[in-house]
């Protein structure tokens, strides 16, 4: 039996929680699902409860939004996730129910990209994100020595977490030129809150001596069992590392963080339209003004939409929220309505100019050597994928049928971006062409037992 | 039978939290907070809720609301599969539940998202294949 | 712009390669010509047991069977690459009997195998006799039948194998044209024409699957294959739980059955790679290729109740084929007499894999003008 509501939300993070309260507030019956246990999302991701602290970064103004949903009659759907869409709006949960909303909203952020690179699949190897939330919410450190490489500001937050908790930061290392990084902070800096922010991470990474360098990456990770020494270069113009510019550490943990991608499952399943947006993380919902995707009654908000932020996020959130109740019959002030839009332009501007600054260079690619893996799933490597391409497979979605990618438990999320990325590399093709893979329900593993209890 | 081993982290017997020691100045504790935590070297903080679980037979003190990825991360055990195919050793990578390589097995069901699943009390964790988790 | 070649494969579905790679060897300029974008239609979508048992008439028989050692010829000439290249092994199959009308389908089954002369090929076990030869299978059959003999291949890697050595042998292939029309003058096929251009042949062979009605219904023809769609459920890699692929005796009811709503028989078979792929839905609701949660979860319930430890573990993907199911179950293969050098090669229903290659040989055979190895009677695309 379904349960419905006016409007259900996929995914609790900053996004899904603005929409649940702006949305609440209007006397929507609104549902909310999350697979963590509580609302929050990876940003606001709270140490567990039984703990019974406060964590390092409790003092964030935006954390009242968790507060205010606990005060609001939201139907709370937490420690459980959706693993598909169906017609009407049905959204089909791991614990055996379906909600059906009158909107939907699919809030379910992004995930990081990685880099492929020889010994990428070591244990100790972790993107920069899963490092961040084993320190700041799990409070555990899972390495002593770090090295930290990727693009974009993210970089910084993770490597200060890491040396507030002891944890020694062998460098950051930032993949485009100190050029860009300049160019941008001038434009990012105008903001106080920002400023304060990056003299806070740069005051720490001195302090501690971490080199920040940048126009450099990771190269290797070595080790048996485990990373042990961590190999990085400097790159040239367009990506490709200097010979003769290695350096090698010994590190016991290696964080890799170039950039994020919009989840999108969710939307693709029900045939939302896509489009390939450089500036927003690539593959995108196409979304009308008022967030809603090309398929009636359902809406993107958040990180699923494009790259943007927590701020971002936040005012999209209301927004849905407001165009629900709206379209429910219930009165919306114009001037709330257009004070959310003009901010969220503000907001899309900067995220844009952010995600084109720190775009990965092309040259990264070239790290994908013959036997590297590239489907961690089915093991299946860069040679592998490079000959099925070289004899004429020039899309994502039809190399599956040649090669193992795709098709394990991750459901093709780490591999996809590489064999794009090998695409372009060999073809020349754009990365849009080169597509992606489309997918059905479950767009997460889904317990049989679920699926045998289903009508 | 496992042998049993002495548990790593927190010395058994004291009770929830298990403190560094008594008569240690105030000023202190907090240093010691920083640097040495009682709760296990790696874990940043103390935790109220010990429970015990079994890593690979093997009993290992944790606490409530700890995850089992969190934990392996705590006792400094990075590799917590070997892939399929290969058998390369494998670990924890995104933490979030997305990439899947973090898979264990519970309480004798395979391909359990070892970053998503909160410990309970007398769970029993495999890492077929896997030695460990380190001692001490 | 124009292309020509002698003969033209409309559609780039697995009977299509087929087509193509025996034409090819023969020496005559061929052009495959698919609409969507490799592998786009029915051929993704498969399970790839080539078996002989589940026929349901002589005729599908009699192609099946020298399709099967068309496959096994295939993968000698392949040699090594046979692994990367087809996936291909010798698996055999067990059928189960879950009840005493499957155990009675058990019957008709064997009586069907010494009919068609290979008795040998079939062998009959009691429920007691079942754990021998797989463990972990429900406790409470009525009994089973061991085709000791049946094949296997991955049906997506097969596809592109029969395409690229069939551009190998001289073949041309193209696909993402989007929608293909057959362009006829004066009563003769002339040849096809897509998106950017035309395709001039003197033959044209259209093998649509699904799509071929629509194909040919421009041209005034009328074809009997109606679109049957099928589910098939992928499970995580895990411990292994069974080695011998998996189906029930009620299976071949659900091919024949005429009925509209979903029938499910059970397929279950392990990949080289570990995962395991759950069938077989049947139904039919037009060209929809999305998910149907209630097809899916009585796949999940049938597959638990034959093999419970299965309850355990999770579904990774799904996906939706379009079966070109024949009024008659009886394939069409051949010339058709509306237009010259006109010819369709379609309509397999669910057995498209296992007889891709006969349909493909005997399409090659009847356009160089030799005769072929049966009597293609039965297949009259103008019946």
């Amino acid at each position: 039996m379904d349960k419905s509501y006016d409007l259900v939300i996929v995914g609790a993070g900053p996004a899904g929680v603005a929409a649940a309260i702006t949305a609440a507030r209007y006397g929507l019956s609104v549902g909310l699902i999350d697979e963590y246990p509580e609302p929050g999302g990876q940003y606001f991701r709270p140490v567990p409860v039984a703990f019974r602290q406060s964590g390092p970064h409790d003092d964030d103004p935006r954390r009242t939004v968790l507060e205010e949903i606990r005060e609001l009659d939201v139907d709370l759907r937490m420690g459980t996730a959706a693993w598909g869409l169906f017609p009407e709006r049905r959204v089909a949960l791991l614990d055996g129910s379906f909600l059906q909303g009158r909107a939907v909203l699919v809030a379910t952020g992004a995930y990081e990209r990685s880099l492929g690179f020889p010994g990428w699949t070591l244990p100790g190897v972790m993107s920069a994100g899963g490092i961040q939330l084993l320190v700041k919410s799990h409070r555990v450190l899972p390495g002593r020595r770090v090295l930290l490489s990727g693009c974009g500001p993210f970089l910084l937050p993770v490597a200060a977490d890491l040396l507030t908790a002891g944890a020694e930061v062998v460098a950051v290392l930032e993949a485009v030129p100190w050029s860009r990084t300049l160019g941008f902070g001038v434009h990012a800096l105008a903001s106080a809150d920002r400023r304060r922010q990056a003299r806070g991470f740069l005051a720490t990474l001195l302090r501690h001596r971490v080199p920040y360098v940048h126009g450099a990456s990771i190269v290797e990770a070595m080790g048996e069992g485990g990373v042990r020494r961590a190999r990085w270069a400097r790159l040239d113009a367009l990506g490709y590392p200097l010979p003769g510019t290695e350096r090698e550490a010994e590190v016991d943990l290696v964080g890799v963080g170039f950039g994020f991608i919009p989840a999108i499952e969710l939307l693709d399943t029900a045939d939302a339209e896509l489009v390939y947006d450089a500036d927003r993380g690539g593959w995108v919902p196409a979304l009308t003004e008022a967030l809603e995707t090309s398929v009636p009654g359902l809406f993107a908000a958040g990180e699923t939409a494009g790259i943007g932020g927590v701020d971002l996020a936040l005012v999209e959130g209301r927004i849905v929220g407001l165009e629900v109740a709206r379209r429910l019959g219930q009165s919306v002030p114009e001037e709330e309505m257009a004070g959310l839009h003009a901010e969220r332009r503000r907001l899309l501007a900067f995220a844009s100019a952010l995600n084109r600054t720190f775009a990965p260079p092309p040259g990264l690619t070239s790290l994908l050597r013959e036997d590297v893996t590239v489907c961690r799933c089915d093991e299946s490597t860069a040679a592998e994928v490079v000959r099925v391409i070289d004899r004429g497979c020039r899309h994502v979605d039809s190399l599956k049928c040649e090669v193992r990618i795709g098709m394990g438990s991750c459901q093709g999320r780490l591999c996809a971006p590489l064999c794009a990325d090998l695409i372009v590399r060999r073809t020349g093709l754009s990365r849009e062409a080169a597509g992606r893979l489309h997918l059905r329900p479950p767009v997460r593993p889904v317990p049989v037992t679920t699926l045998m209890s289903m009508p | 039978m496992p042998a049993r081993h002495p548990a790593p982290g927190p010395r058994e017997g004291r009770g929830a939290g298990g403190r560094a020691g008594g008569g240690v100045p105030s000023g202190f504790k907090v240093f010691l907070k920083l640097k040495k935590q009682t709760a296990g070297p790696r874990r940043l903080t103390d935790r109220p809720e010990p429970l015990t679980f079994t890593v690979n037979g093997q009993e290992v003190v944790a606490y409530q609301g700890e995850t089992v990825g969190a934990v392996l991360a705590a006792l400094g055990q990075r590799a917590v599969r070997l892939s399929e195919k290969y058998g390369a050793p494998r670990g924890l990578f995104c933490g979030m539940g997305v990439c899947q390589e973090c898979r264990v097995t519970v309480d004798g069901v395979s391909n359990v998202r070892a970053c998503m699943t909160p410990v309970s009390l007398g769970m029993r964790v495999e890492l077929p294949g896997v030695e460990g988790p380190p001692h001490g | 712009m124009t292309h020509s070649s002698d003969v033209i494969l409309l559609g780039g579905g697995i009977v299509g390669a087929a087509c193509a790679f025996y034409l090819a060897r023969e020496g005559v300029r061929v052009t495959t010509l698919e609409a969507g974008r490799l592998i786009a239609g029915t051929s993704r979508a498969c399970d790839g047991l080539l078996l002989l048992w589940d026929k349901v008439n002589d005729p599908e028989f009699e192609l099946a069977r020298r399709s099967v050692q068309l496959w096994r010829d295939l993968s000698g000439e392949l040699g090594e690459a046979s692994d990367d290249a087809l996936e291909f092994t010798v698996s055999g199959c067990l059928a189960l009997a879950k009840d005493a009308a499957q155990r009675e389908a058990m019957e008709a089954i064997r009586a069907k195998m010494v009919r068609w002369g290979i008795p040998s090929e079939v062998e009959w076990l009691e429920p007691e006799e079942i754990p021998r030869l797989e463990p972990n299978v429900a406790r409470d059959l009525a009994g089973a039948l061991y085709f000791p003999n049946d094949l296997m291949v991955d049906a997506r890697r097969a596809t592109m194998t029969l395409h690229r050595r069939g551009v190998d042998a001289g073949a041309r292939l193209l696909d993402g044209l989007g929608d293909l029309r057959v362009i006829a003058e004066g009563g003769a096929v002339k040849g096809v024409a897509g998106r950017d251009g035309e395709y001039r042949a003197g033959c044209v062979v259209v093998a649509a699957g699904a799509w071929t009605p629509l194909v040919l219904r421009p041209l005034g023809i009328e074809v009997g294959i109606r679109p049957r769609k099928g589910h098939i459920l992928v499970v995580e890699k895990g411990p292994q739980l069974f080695r011998i692929p998996l189906m029930d005796t009620g299976y071949v009811a659900t091919v024949e059955s005429r009925a509209e709503d979903l029938q499910v028989g059970l397929i279950l078979e392990g990949t080289m790679h570990g995962s395991v792929l759950v069938g077989a839905s049947r139904e039919y609701v037009g060209y929809d290729r999305s998910i149907n949660p209630v097809a899916i979860a009585r796949l999940a319930r049938n597959m638990v109740r034959f093999l419970p430890a299965l309850s355990q573990r999770r579904i990774i993907r799904t996906y939706a084929g379009l079966r070109p199911a024949s009024d008659d179950r009886r394939p069409f293969i051949g010339p058709h007499g509306a237009y010259r050098g006109l010819y369709v090669a379609a309509g397999h229903e669910g057995a498209g894999i296992t007889l891709s290659l006969a349909t493909g040989r005997m399409i090659a055979d009847m356009i160089t003008g030799r005769e072929t190895f049966m009597d293609p009677t039965p297949f009259d695309p103008a019946r």
